[in-house]
């Protein structure tokens, strides 16, 4: 079995020398941040605008919500692998790093508030109106986080 | 026809499974690679203090932003920061050299320049030996563009 120390330096070894490589990832990464981040914060913005019009303007949005999730699911999927590729490629240097920590703490704040929205989108589609006023909390927390996450993200390699 | 594209097919299948193979195992690695560790060293005002590396490795002390190499029977400490714009330098160990992490210009384990948009060597920190100890002044640098001499001879010999 090969050591993953091994299987790092490998891979930080492919990454520094080759430019082609070097690109792919980092557009893997933005790429699917802008496709993800830029449903999801349409979404959002759509749903706290059809909390101002009521609970069945709520609804026919969150139906529309769940095409979009799937395409956020996706993307943010693509962020977490092209993720893990840029930390290999300096290991060392990230591991240590506070922001760095803190932007992996934003981004399970993320994954674990788009739960909470798939679950009170499910509670309004069986009726419950009390989950309404939720939904536009969970709107806000999920666009600030989108903006703080992408700002650690612009941070992070200066600080390192 | 077909037995020659299908040797063809099975040659480059098999040598690139080879090439796979050896780059996960490492036997391509340069014979310099260095193992990379973190250090903190003991702080007064104007100086650190590191006990000196047992073997030739590359320490880093994020904290201080120092690089500490023992190479060739040589200590030196370097600035962490790359002369081009500042972004940290890291230690590609397969490499056995340091690559800037923005605009990858790159260097020897010494510091020395090799390629990329930085203009100058790693910046070097003054460094003495006191008993079992690196002793680095951090309130100067030697620049390799300003004074080479300086910089060139700014290393503990082992």
């Amino acid at each position: 079995m090969v050591p993953v120390r091994e299987l790092i330096d490998t891979w930080a070894s492919l990454y520094a020398n080759s430019a082609a490589i070097r690109s792919g990832v980092a557009f893997a990464h933005v790429g699917a941040l802008l496709g993800g981040g830029g449903c999801a914060v349409a979404a959002d913005l759509w749903t706290l605008q059809a909390s101002r019009q009521g609970n069945a303007s709520v609804r026919t949005e969150l139906e529309r919500f769940h095409g979009v999730h799937r395409i956020v699911v996706a993307n943010l999927a693509i962020v977490i692998v092209s993720g893990l590729l840029l930390m290999g490629a300096d290991f060392d240097a990230y591991l240590v790093s506070t922001a760095f920590w803190i932007k992996m703490a934003l981004v399970v704040a993320l994954v674990v508030n788009g739960a909470v929205l798939v679950r009170t989108s499910i509670r309004i589609a069986a009726g419950d109106t009390r989950a309404v006023g939720r939904v536009r909390a969970v709107s806000m927390a999920s666009l600030t986080l989108w903006f703080v996450t992408t700002l650690m993200g612009a941070v992070l390699p200066n600080v390192l | 026809m077909s037995c020659e594209s299908s040797c063809r097919r099975s040659f480059l299948r098999q040598s690139g499974c080879g090439i796979l193979t050896l780059a996960l195992l490492g036997l391509g690695e340069s014979a310099g690679a260095l193992p990379v560790s973190t250090v903190e060293g003991t702080r007064t005002d104007t100086e650190r203090r590191y006990p000196i590396p047992s073997t030739d490795g590359v320490s880093i002390d994020r904290r201080g932003q120092i690089i500490l190499v023992r190479y060739a029977h040589h200590v030196y400490a370097m600035a962490l920061a790359c002369p081009h714009e500042n972004a940290a330098v890291k230690w590609i160990a397969k490499d056995g050299r340091f690559q800037c992490s923005k605009h990858d210009s790159r260097y020897t384990p010494e510091g020395t320049y090799t390629s990329g948009h930085a203009t100058r060597n790693l910046d070097r920190f003054p460094v003495r030996r006191e008993q079992n100890e690196v002793v680095v002044t951090v309130d100067r640098v030697y620049r390799s563009d300003q004074n080479m001499a300086a910089w060139a001879s700014a290393a503990v010999l082992l």
